[in-house]
């Protein structure tokens, strides 16, 4: 019972590396960008071809599936989503939901339709037995601590730093924090890269676990939804929270009553909606 | 002056002062020209297209569910990633009812437009709950969670190999579904031109008015004294029951179906329809759909995802480009030509 | 005499901040009564409170001597409570015409019905067009509302709120924003407004306030300062203090 509660915390963290960078870009740009998971996909595909056609070692690759996926958000958002940011919510709809078609159509032409599969290192293979009842897969735990570490490191950043102050004021009120003085622009292009980039790492990181394929970002959207949705956006704690139990929920469901497993989340988001619909902290997923 | 009036006392004529007001009204409200001749197509396809019948039945088939989309999307303003749930959900229905015996198409219609109706009317309360995120996961999750349904119920729906023996009886008992798709092509497009109608009129009344409203203020309704939610609830339930009939109405035509008709792809595909020919001006569902058929039908040689990638391009170019879609188009163009016959001629 | 609507201690937090602190207010049936108060003071807030925009902490609301604190906002409008806002709310792609029928229309529960033709419904159109004329707005009755000059938005907000047949009507700044030369009609409108209604005027235009109001209550930071006829309230030192350093918009 202890190791699916495990894998599913595990789970949940790499759902909120995933999520994060959506939540944010909602909470300051009001902009929902159902391509979020594209830039998931990408980091992951940019993964998959270095470890398996270049033979780059994984640790090598991390950053660069973070790097990629983050400066195409860069230029996409320069480019495009800058022009659309006080279009109406069914133009933004319309325009993400055209960048996933493409980044599928490309995914699929250029990488083929099947699960990729990759080689993890060693040192990350296998698990240990704590004891009985509970085993802790090496990966896992490693996803777990580095997604801890992330997370710790975005709320000291969001938190501590005058560059974190600087994007609270710009969730809390943009047109004030443009009469402050702050390049509310440039701080949108760095935020959307980021948050770009942290989801380019979880697809990164999760190939395996999520099973990567050029239908990730459809697969996944309603997991994104429903993380931001209930945990809120532009803060960290919120989307955190409403992940992890997500990813326990999921994971249980599918171990406990296979059957029905898959529909663990949806009720998940039934409940939340009845229950709290401006989300499990308070912070209405504006919009 | 005084025509008789809507709700005046017994015995009492309401003398209207203001009949010009109420003449322009009527007028913008009545048939156009393009309007008949645009019906009329279907009529010539026919004698015209013998050899297309069975794609323009597909044609009727997606108009009509385009129709049901634009009745929330392009009026009332609602964001539905998962439009599809309703037109599955009808699809299903019909194909189990004629699997299980009962054949008969025109009450096989309306069952399944009354579940589809049901479901919509149980949901409608999740997605008037929240804002637009919560709205697009709430839609999006009921399509999701019927279509995992549909997959693990294999016993009752086939799987991904879809229903088997599916069969439909003649309508009223006369017209028998030939191999030609003629009846097919009839059939759908009276059942596309009767929903039109009522559509139409949904969206001349007060009630239609009430709609726009929503779509334009929210705020504004509330502070005229506007119970918003009910309204919405009431739309999205009437979408629904038609995206079930657009359903059910595809199963009878085709005597198949499976699981791709409760697909994101499906909710996307219906959106775009409905976008490309205009939301929100009641024949734009129809004439998205029209297009886009055909334009897969003409490119059927080129690979699937070349296809994506240019639906793709075509979302992204709609919202950049041309916002009214192909009706917005027309009308502009009728203007640009107005402007210039005043202009040569002056 | 019943009050037309009264407010009991009405209180409202955002956050630690008393937006609306113990607010009691009373508006006289008939009345002609303004409220008036610095940036900030939280008069927009108390409307809010009023038609139900915003749930209070604390206190209630009376409607023509009916509580109608739990209320939601359409049902205060039925019960008679019309406002207008201080940013044009309008319906930008409907017609003059067509707004006010919805209005009408939604008042006489017409709205509900799909089945029968706005174009047919002759009483709900005369009624419409029968207000924009009394509002000058009827020969631009079939322009899209987002075409019209400002000054007639401001007078379509107006008939919008009047169209409810309110007993109570909320006016939000209507002055907000509208040139010199059109401000007369919008002096005329309210002026003649029926003599039954109740009138809560929220305005910076002291001129407007002191030509319009029999009662003046000044808010500031939440709290009422003072009440009373316009002669002791403009006498009154402590709210020339408070406006010591706003300029007086003409």
């Amino acid at each position: 019972m202890l190791t699916v509660l495990f894998d599913g915390v595990a789970y949940g963290a790499l759902l909120f590396l995933l999520a994060i960078g959506l939540s944010i870009t909602l909470g300051i740009m009001n902009f929902v960008n159902l391509a979020h998971g594209a830039f998931a996909m990408l980091g992951g595909y940019v993964a998959v071809v270095m470890l398996n056609r270049w033979g780059v070692p994984f640790p090598y690759c991390l950053p660069v599936a973070f790097i990629v996926p983050g400066l195409a958000g860069m230029v996409l958002e320069r480019g495009l989503y800058s022009r659309l940011y006080d279009a109406s919510p069914l133009d933004q709809v319309l325009f993400t939901i055209g960048i996933v078609f493409a980044s599928i159509a490309m995914a699929s032409y250029f990488m083929g339709a099947q699960h990729q599969i990759i080689q993890l290192p060693q040192i990350l293979q296998g698990q240990f037995h704590v004891f009985a009842g509970f085993d802790v897969g090496v990966y896992r735990l490693f996803l777990l601590v580095f997604c801890g570490v992330i997370t710790l490191l975005l709320h000291l950043v969001l938190m501590r730093t005058r560059f974190g102050s600087r994007l609270r004021a710009a969730v809390d009120n943009g047109r004030i924090a443009r009469g402050l003085g702050i390049n509310v622009n440039r701080l949108f292009v760095i935020t959307f890269g980021v948050g770009s980039g942290l989801a380019g790492l979880a697809g990164a990181l999760g190939i395996e676990i999520l099973d990567l394929d050029p239908v990730f970002p459809v697969k996944f959207l309603v997991y994104f939804l429903i993380v931001v949705a209930v945990g809120g956006s532009g803060t960290v704690g919120g989307p955190l929270a409403a992940a992890l139990i997500l990813g326990i929920f999921d994971v249980a469901g599918k171990y406990y009553v296979s059957q029905i497993g898959a529909f663990v989340i949806y009720a998940v988001m039934v409940v939340m909606l009845i229950w709290r619909p401006q989300g499990l902290f308070g912070r209405k997923a504006t919009r | 002056m005084g025509s008789s009036p809507t709700n005046a006392p017994a015995g009492v004529a309401h003398r209207i002062r203001y009949e010009g007001e109420a003449e322009y009204l009527r007028a913008a409200a009545s048939w156009r020209v393009p309007e008949f001749v645009f019906w009329l197509l279907p009529i010539a396809a026919y004698f015209l297209l013998p050899r297309q019948l069975v794609l323009l039945s597909r044609v009727a088939v997606m108009g009509l569910f385009a129709l049901s989309l634009d009745l929330i999307l392009g009026y009332a303003g609602i964001i539905s990633l998962g439009h599809a749930a309703f037109f599955g959900l009808g699809g299903y229905t019909a194909g189990l009812l004629a699997q299980h015996g009962y054949g008969e198409p025109i009450s096989g219609l309306v069952i399944s437009g009354f579940v589809a109706a049901i479901l919509g009317f149980a949901t409608s309360f999740l997605v008037m709950r929240g804002a637009d995120l919560t709205r697009l996961m709430v839609t999006l999750g009921i399509c999701l969670m019927l279509m995992e349904a549909a997959n693990k119920m294999r016993w009752l729906t086939g799987g991904a190999d879809g229903l088997q023996g599916i069969a439909v009886s003649p309508i009223l008992g006369i017209w028998t579904f030939d191999l030609f798709g003629r009846t097919a092509y009839v059939y759908s497009m009276i059942v596309l031109f009767l929903v039109f109608l009522l559509v139409r009129r949904i969206i001349r009344s007060p009630y239609g008015l009430a709609l726009r409203g929503i779509k334009e203020n929210e705020r504004r309704m509330h502070a005229i004294g506007t119970p918003v939610a009910r309204r919405l609830v009431v739309a999205y339930t009437i979408a629904a029951a038609l995206a079930g009939i657009s359903g059910a109405l595809l199963t009878e035509t085709t005597q198949f179906v499976s699981l791709d008709v409760l697909s994101f792809d499906k909710s996307a595909e219906v959106m775009l329809m409905v976008v490309l020919g205009g939301a929100g001006t009641l024949y734009g569902g129809i004439i998205g759909a029209l297009f886009l058929i055909v334009a897969q039908y003409l490119l059927s040689g080129i690979s699937p995802q070349y296809w994506q990638f240019w639906v793709g391009i075509a979302f992204i170019a709609l919202v950049f480009l041309a916002r009214g879609g192909l009706v917005g188009l027309a009308k502009e163009g009728v203007t640009w030509l107005g402007r210039r016959g005043r202009s040569t001629s002056s | 005499m019943a009050a037309a609507l009264e407010t009991r201690n009405l209180m409202k937090l955002f956050g630690a901040l008393a937006v609306a602190n113990k607010v009691s207010l009373t508006v006289e049936e008939g009345a002609r009564h303004a409220l008036i108060g610095p940036n900030g003071a939280g008069k927009t807030t108390l409307v809010n409170l009023l038609t139900g925009v915003l749930v209070p902490n604390g206190g209630r609301v009376i409607l023509n001597g009916v509580d109608i604190t739990d209320e939601p906002q359409y049902r205060r409008v039925s019960l008679g409570l019309a406002r207008t806002f201080q940013v044009n709310q309008l319906f930008p792609n409907m017609t003059p015409l067509e707004s006010v029928a919805l209005s009408v229309a939604q008042r006489r529960g017409a709205t509900a019905r799909w089945w029968s033709r706005l174009a047919k419904s002759s009483e709900t159109i005369d009624e419409a067009a029968e207000l924009l004329d009394r509002l000058h707005l009827l020969d631009c009755a079939h322009e899209p509302s987002r075409t019209l000059p400002y000054g007639r938005q401001r007078m379509l907000e107006i008939a919008l709120a009047l169209s409810a047949r309110p007993r109570v009507l909320l006016l939000d700044e209507p002055a907000a924003g509208v040139p010199e030369g059109e401000g007369v009609e919008l002096y005329d409108a309210l002026a003649d407004l029926p003599s039954s209604v109740a009138v809560l005027l929220i305005e910076h235009d002291m001129d407007l306030v002191f030509r319009f109001a029999r009662r003046i209550t000044v808010l500031v930071s939440g709290s009422i300062l003072v009440e009373g006829p316009p002669e002791v309230i403009s006498a009154d030192p402590r709210v020339r203090e408070v406006y010591l350093g706003e300029a007086t918009h003409g």
